[in-house]
């Protein structure tokens, strides 16, 4: 088991003028120069992972992990203008993804007629996010074009993921 | 093991990538929104002046109209940091609780402005007294150049369900343009000159459906300066579909009205003292040519 507990956060100031642009010699920086968290920040981050041998055929492993969702920004508003839906945003990463969590399990299978030869080969069958959770990678908003309705799309990559895997060593 | 096989593959093919998910849109803020993008067609005689007001809204709900106290535009030629020519329009909502203000009919002379102004080289200012803050805007007129042509043709980018439109045009040599196409149903382009400085220039444009034939789409060229060019490149880029999933991260987009309420020197009004101070919308006074082209 590992359990890590942290935060990353980040500062961006505005810079000094470098060009006289006839506005202001002044930037304010993202989020206005104050500290943010970084894209990265995850404040738990738990794994666990668990390896059992059956018998000398078969042994099985599982894992669990589990993430805090990492900082995004959602709109806290949105305009009209010239027929375009703009959305707007407040302070930067403000929000949370959905936390990020999948069990992936693997049984691997080592055949008896191993013994003795040179040829030493395995079979894995696994299963990745066995319970199909859609961890969001990002989640975007923007107006459907079919309804008119404005709507937040979730973006996951990887669902549930069967594998059979042969590995082998000579 | 082929019923396996075909289960699993059932199985992956059914976790597709995006789905529309619902969220908790807390923390929200409602900021003036002034739609003031006047389109100016050279051949009549009065500038269509129309701003909208509005109140931004909650991400899934819509914009709400709004009344102001005063809208006012004003336009003056400065030379020599002399005002040499200057003039005035105070506008007036269309019907009570409409939002939308046009040169007020009811004044007792002629608000409205006559085209003929633009051949001098004017800077107009909004003024808009909305909730006891006062917004204002500056923007210089940006005129454009005719489209010369408008033709369908039959290509596509990538599944061959889109309408291709080809649009000719020859830009000003005199000048550095910025253009701006609105494409009708909220498809909007924009371009700039670099790199056809004077030339006739032809590209595609490609609508992500099918029109039914003889559907008519109306398709205008507009002038803009750097400033509203940034700006609708900006707002067309944060109102897309689909950035990817490698964005950059999104932003408030920003446009040239300001609220200058407690500044004490508006020649230099960009906000820094205030960051969080806003309104939202763009205010241009901007040259149209419209184009017409029927589906077949």
């Amino acid at each position: 088991m590992a359990y890590t507990l942290s935060r990353s956060e980040q500062r961006t100031p505005g810079r000094e003028p470098f060009e006289d642009t006839g506005r202001s010699d002044r930037e304010t920086g993202i989020n206005f120069g104050e500290w943010y968290s970084t894209p990265y920040d995850k404040t738990h981050d738990i794994s666990l992972y668990g390896s059992y041998d059956l018998n000398k055929k078969w042994s099985f492993n599982t894992n669990f992990i589990y993430q805090t969702g990492q900082p995004t920004n959602y709109p806290v508003g949105k305009f009209e203008f010239q027929g375009l839906t703009v959305p707007f945003y407040g302070l930067r990463n403000k929000e949370r993804l959905p936390d990020y969590h999948r069990i992936d399990i693997a049984a691997t299978l080592t055949p008896k007629k191993n013994t003795g030869r040179s040829w030493q080969a395995e079979w894995v069958f696994s299963i990745y996010n066995l319970y199909s959770r859609r961890n969001a990678a990002s989640v975007n908003f923007r107006r459907n074009q079919d309804t008119g309705a404005n709507e937040a799309i979730r973006t996951s990559i990887f669902g549930i993921v069967p594998a059979v895997t042969y590995n082998f060593k000579f | 093991m082929k019923k396996c096989v075909y289960l699993l593959l059932v199985l992956m093919l059914h976790t597709a990538c995006e789905d529309v998910i619902e969220v908790d849109l807390s923390d929200q803020e409602t900021r003036l929104v002034v739609d003031g993008l006047i389109r100016v067609d050279i051949d009549e005689f009065f500038i269509p002046v129309e701003v909208k007001l509005s109140l931004s809204s909650n991400f899934f709900d819509e914009n709400i109209p709004t009344s102001a106290e005063s809208v006012i535009i004003r336009y003056e030629e400065i030379e020599n940091n002399v005002v040499i020519f200057m003039g005035s329009s105070t506008l007036a909502e269309t019907a009570p609780g409409s939002g939308i203000y046009v040169p007020d009919p009811n004044f007792s002379s002629d608000q409205r402005i006559p085209t003929s102004v633009l051949d001098r080289n004017l800077i107009f200012s909004l003024f808009v007294r909305h909730q006891n803050r006062l917004y204002l805007a500056r923007t210089p007129y940006a005129s454009a150049v005719p489209i010369n042509s408008l033709r369908q043709d039959d290509g596509s980018l990538f599944n061959g369900d889109e309408t291709e439109i080809v649009v000719n045009f020859t830009d000003d040599p005199e000048q550095n343009n910025y253009y701006l196409f609105d494409f009708d149903f909220g498809e909007y382009l924009v371009t700039e000159d670099e790199f056809f400085q004077g030339q006739v220039f032809e590209f595609s444009f490609f609508y992500d459906q099918r029109f039914d034939p003889e559907t008519t789409i109306d398709i205008s060229i507009l002038g803009a300066d750097q400033t509203f060019y940034n700006y609708m490149d900006l707002l067309i880029e944060q109102s897309g579909d689909f950035q990817g999933p490698f964005q950059t991260p999104v932003t408030t987009v920003r446009g040239n009205i300001f609220d200058i309420t407690d500044l004490d020197n508006i020649n230099v009004f960009d906000n820094v003292d205030q960051p969080d101070v806003f309104p939202l919308g763009y205010f241009a006074i901007v040259q149209e040519y419209k184009s017409s082209i029927t589906i077949n």
